[in-house]
């Protein structure tokens, strides 16, 4: 029996060598060409909406996934990288390029000030700080019309300049250059994620979500590392929200500063298997086709919201049936076709 | 008369109403440590549910409360025995991270059913105490939020009481403390949870159906208003805290209403704000929070 299992083991691991990189090539090469097939500029935003979304989950993942820590503040990072940029272009000239930068260091100043409390204890004191500061935030912003001499028009949100094509101003006036720059960054997080992963910070992220005690008695500091992950997550959130600044030219806080889009991104990683790397890559090719069709089919008909209410209710179904995600399902369902019965962890 | 003296009274009148409204939250912590994100959607669906009493069938007000109170409890009992307990039965950790989440999810659902069944409309009610108010010397006391406060004075003691003096309280309490030992004593915790539950779901019930005398009513007013605050008070005042709840509901009411009078509505966000993160460096575990780390 002992010796059949090892056996398994290695032909386990021959398969993975032989054809596990495949199917990784095959979407890596399709995703890269698809701009020179697509030329109607809305569906191109569609496709890029769907990055953007994979790439905030794949952050809030890094800090909600791995160390199990439910954070409501994503949107507050989104809004500062968002606002930052904006600000910094409009009334210093500066490039959003480094005004990027610049919102991703507030954003780590605000994950270090909510974290360093919250941090101390556990579980849903962070959650619940989280949401304190994300409505807050919220709220002033919708409220603040200027501080000092900066405009932030409240409620109405900012408009940037249009500046035609410029690289040092981050617009375009065709949607690939912003395809390309969000893949690329959605490939890094997806790198960076995979890194955290497999480093000594990933095995003491995932016994703090599994145990804290435990892993506290085995030596581990649960509140350094927690923060860290909670750092690098606000860090690059921020980058997204400069991002989509950029894309939209707009930005109003009920969008970009809502509590709403922090929970979105809550759902994407849960439907599609929160701790693992390709789980909001799935999640998010889930949820936002869900979302845009049953909007499309569902909205028009007398009973206006049904599709957020398809939504919520996914949610509730996969959390009652596979609490990790539909991940388990696909990888169950792959390794049946592709390697007859051997289950193989390819969704990693 | 001091400067003042007016919005200090209002503020503690609304404060037990923000109270009574976390008292369930609170409640629903301590024994099932679970942070329930469908609150704020809670307190929504019992607004709801007396705003239809009362324009559709009765225009009696207390009437449309009581009324109100069953439809909750059985709410609040489906809820925990239906979604969350067969989660626990699942996932043997002492507090999953999937409860918070199917909760979350759960905040969602209710708040576009409701949005679908209801409307987005922003609807007031008369009720018979609407626009009441008694004037002492210079002072003008408010008989809607009056009443709420002496009905979250009465809820907060009642609770205490049942949790202190009664058998049924004292399981509750022991399930809270350690649920292996309180099963080994013969009581059934998912059974006590569901029960829990249903209780906390009352007691937001009662504090929305006040609100309405008041308060607009909106399918997400309990989430993005009531809901939020709710939170805020119950860290404020100690996770699990029951006194915990009223200080903090009152703490957060005068200072809404001291800043407002004095500075700003954004003032009033901003403090409430500060004070909760000082709290948080100085106290985490809130003001009557045991120093347990749980």
């Amino acid at each position: 029996m002992q010796i059949f299992k090892q056996n398994k083991l290695m032909n386990n691991e021959a398969n993975k060598a032989n054809y596990s990189y495949l199917p990784l090539i095959v979407i890596g090469v399709t995703v890269l060409i698809i701009p020179l097939f697509i030329t109607n500029p809305a569906i191109m935003h569609l496709f890029i909406l769907v990055f953007w979304f994979a790439y905030l989950s794949s952050c809030w993942n890094i800090v909600g996934g791995f160390s199990g820590q439910l954070s409501f503040a994503h949107a507050v990072f989104t809004a500062l990288g968002a606002y930052t940029s904006s600000v910094f272009f409009i009334y210093y000239g500066i490039s959003p390029w480094l005004g990027m930068l610049i919102g991703g260091l507030f954003a780590v100043g605000v994950s270090i000030l909510i974290g360093l409390p919250t941090f101390r204890l556990r579980g849903a004191y962070f959650a619940l700080a989280t949401i304190a500061v994300g409505s807050t935030f919220q709220t002033l912003l919708t409220m603040v019309d200027k501080i000092g001499n900066v405009r932030l028009w409240g409620a109405q949100g900012l408009i940037l300049p249009i500046k035609g094509d410029s690289w040092s101003a981050f617009q375009f006036r065709s949607k690939i250059p912003y395809y390309y720059i969000m893949l690329i960054m959605l490939v890094g997080i997806i790198f960076i994620s995979c890194l955290i992963k497999e480093s000594k910070m990933g095995y003491y992220l995932r016994a703090i979500a599994q145990d804290e005690d435990a892993s506290k008695a085995l030596g581990v500091n649960p509140a350094k590392y927690k923060l860290l992950a909670f750092i690098i997550s606000g860090f690059f959130a921020a980058l997204g929200g400069t991002f989509y600044a950029q894309l939209q030219l707009y930005i109003e806080p009920s969008d970009i500063a809502s509590l709403q889009l922090a929970i979105q991104l809550i759902l994407i990683s849960i439907i599609g298997g929160k701790g693992s790397l390709t789980g909001p890559l799935i999640g998010t090719l889930i949820y936002v086709p869900l979302s845009e069709l049953t909007r499309m089919y569902l909205s028009s008909s007398p009973i206006a919201g049904i599709d957020m209410v398809v939504l919520g209710a996914t949610v509730v179904i996969v959390i009652l049936f596979q609490p990790m995600g539909v991940r388990v399902f696909l990888n169950k369902w792959i390794s049946n076709i592709f390697f007859k019965q051997r289950e193989i962890e390819i969704l990693s | 008369m001091v400067p003042g003296l007016q919005a200090i009274f209002n503020g503690i009148t609304m404060g037990s109403i923000y109270g009574l409204l976390a008292l369930g939250l609170t409640l629903v912590f301590g024994v099932i440590k679970v942070i329930n994100f469908a609150h704020g959607s809670l307190i929504s669906l019992a607004m709801i549910i007396t705003f239809f009493w009362i324009t559709r069938i009765t225009s009696n007000f207390i009437l449309s409360i009581l009324a109100t109170i069953p439809i909750v409890f059985f709410v609040g009992y489906v809820i925990q025995s239906g979604l969350i307990n067969p989660v626990f039965k699942k996932v043997k950790e002492r507090e999953p991270i999937s409860v918070l989440l199917l909760t979350a999810g759960l905040s969602y659902l209710l708040d576009n059913l409701m949005q679908i069944i209801y409307g987005p409309f922003f609807r007031t009610v008369n009720t018979s105490i609407t626009g009441l108010t008694w004037k002492i010397s210079s002072l003008i006391i408010s008989v809607p939020r009056f009443i709420g406060m002496i009905v979250s004075i009465s809820m907060f003691i009642f609770i205490w009481f049942l949790l202190k003096y009664t058998y049924f309280g004292k399981s509750i309490r022991a399930v809270g403390q350690d649920r292996e030992a309180a099963q080994l004593m013969g009581i059934s915790p998912l059974r006590t949870y569901a029960i829990t539950f249903a209780l906390g779901a009352i007691l937001t019930g009662i504090g929305a159906s006040i609100l309405i005398s008041f308060y607009y009513v909106h399918p997400t007013v309990g989430s993005n208003v009531f809901g939020i605050k709710t939170f805020i008070i119950v860290v404020l005042g100690g996770l699990g805290s029951i006194p915990g709840a009223l200080l903090g509901g009152i703490i957060v009411g005068l200072i809404e209403s001291l800043a407002t009078q004095f500075f700003s509505s954004i003032a009033a966000t901003l403090l409430v704000f500060l004070i909760f993160l000082i709290i948080l460096y100085i106290k985490p575990s809130g003001l009557l929070g045991s120093k347990l780390e749980w």
